[in-house]
């Protein structure tokens, strides 16, 4: 898809409509691997799979994290997406920890 | 030695040219999608209530030749990674937040294209297109085994290849608008309007 400001999703900008509807289950994309999106995912409050129109398939019921937090979470000792969410859990008091997981997983990680 | 420096000099010119002037290629190699198709997609018979045992057909039926968003004619034969993944979704007890995978909620038989393995087979369905006589060719037939509100969606196709090379990449968007009606009245969230995507609602008895 081609984004624009506002488009497909009304309020968002281009940059942003392109992380909110990154699908990951397309494993016929060379890149599905990049999570991209991931981050813009934990910090929204908007559920792609129960969106309408629905472009992504991602069950995402995280919210509220922001920048800072995963500034802070990327620490020396990380060099993997499964001990960075490790990190990012244990520095936010495991802060909706099933739904960060379950979200991870669905990026493939 | 200023000769040799010169022949340094031209070399990195031609290096800069090569790669930088043709289809978006960087120093990593190309980047992602820069062609774009928007496809339709058509799912029939379109009723919003069918019956368990009930037969829907999804299918995309498009030329290799497409038209891309600039209206620009682009062979975009023999793609190697052509295809779609789709969702099938179940809302729990109607509600508007709440859905479950429902892949084995019904028997779905592949009639064009091959099945792709899926990265979560209770919710997805992956598959790749046909390529016949110049045309991409896919089509499924979904048969309800129980009764609720349910929605399936054809995901975009990013960063299409063709023959092998990885540049150009092309995505192709799937619309459902211009042939299907999508019912998105049925899913409590359902904003009505559909300014792109692919995705089908509908109620089984």
């Amino acid at each position: 898809m081609d984004y624009h400001n506002g488009f497909p999703i009304a309020g968002l900008s281009s940059h942003l409509n392109l992380l909110e509807n990154f699908d990951p289950a397309r494993t016929g994309d060379h890149f599905h691997w990049i999570p991209t999106g991931l981050f813009y995912d934990m910090i929204d409050i908007r559920n792609d799979i129960t969106a309408t129109p629905r472009y992504a398939n991602i069950d995402d019921q995280v919210s509220g994290y922001t920048n800072a937090k995963f500034f802070n979470a990327f620490t020396s000792n990380i060099y993997t997406l499964g001990s960075y969410k490790v990190n990012l859990l244990q520095q936010n008091g495991n802060n909706q920890s099933i739904q960060i997981n379950s979200l991870f997983t669905q990026y493939g990680y | 030695m200023v000769i040799k420096i010169k022949i340094i000099i031209a070399l990195i010119c031609i290096y800069f040219i090569t790669v930088f002037s043709t289809c978006k290629k960087n120093i990593l190699g190309c980047g992602q999608s820069n062609i774009f198709f928007t496809i339709d997609a058509k799912v029939y018979p379109d009723k919003d209530s069918i019956n368990i045992g009930d037969t829907i057909y999804a299918e995309i039926d498009i030329p290799t030749t497409l038209k891309d968003k600039n209206d620009d004619m682009v062979d975009y034969s023999k793609a190697n990674n052509l295809g779609t993944d789709m969702g099938f979704l179940k809302l729990v007890n109607d509600s508007s937040v709440q859905v479950g995978d429902a892949v084995n909620d019904f028997g779905i038989q592949l009639i064009s294209g091959k099945e792709v393995v899926s990265s979560n087979p209770l919710r997805l369905k992956e598959y790749s297109f046909e390529e016949t006589g110049g045309r991409y060719i896919f089509k499924i037939s979904i048969v309800p085994k129980s009764s609720g509100t349910f929605s399936f969606n054809f995901g975009n196709a990013a960063n299409v290849i063709r023959n092998g090379n990885s540049c150009p990449k092309a995505e192709f968007s799937f619309l459902l608008r211009n042939t299907t009606d999508q019912h998105y009245y049925l899913f409590p969230s359902g904003s009505g309007v559909a300014p792109a995507g692919a995705d089908y609602y509908f109620y089984v008895r």
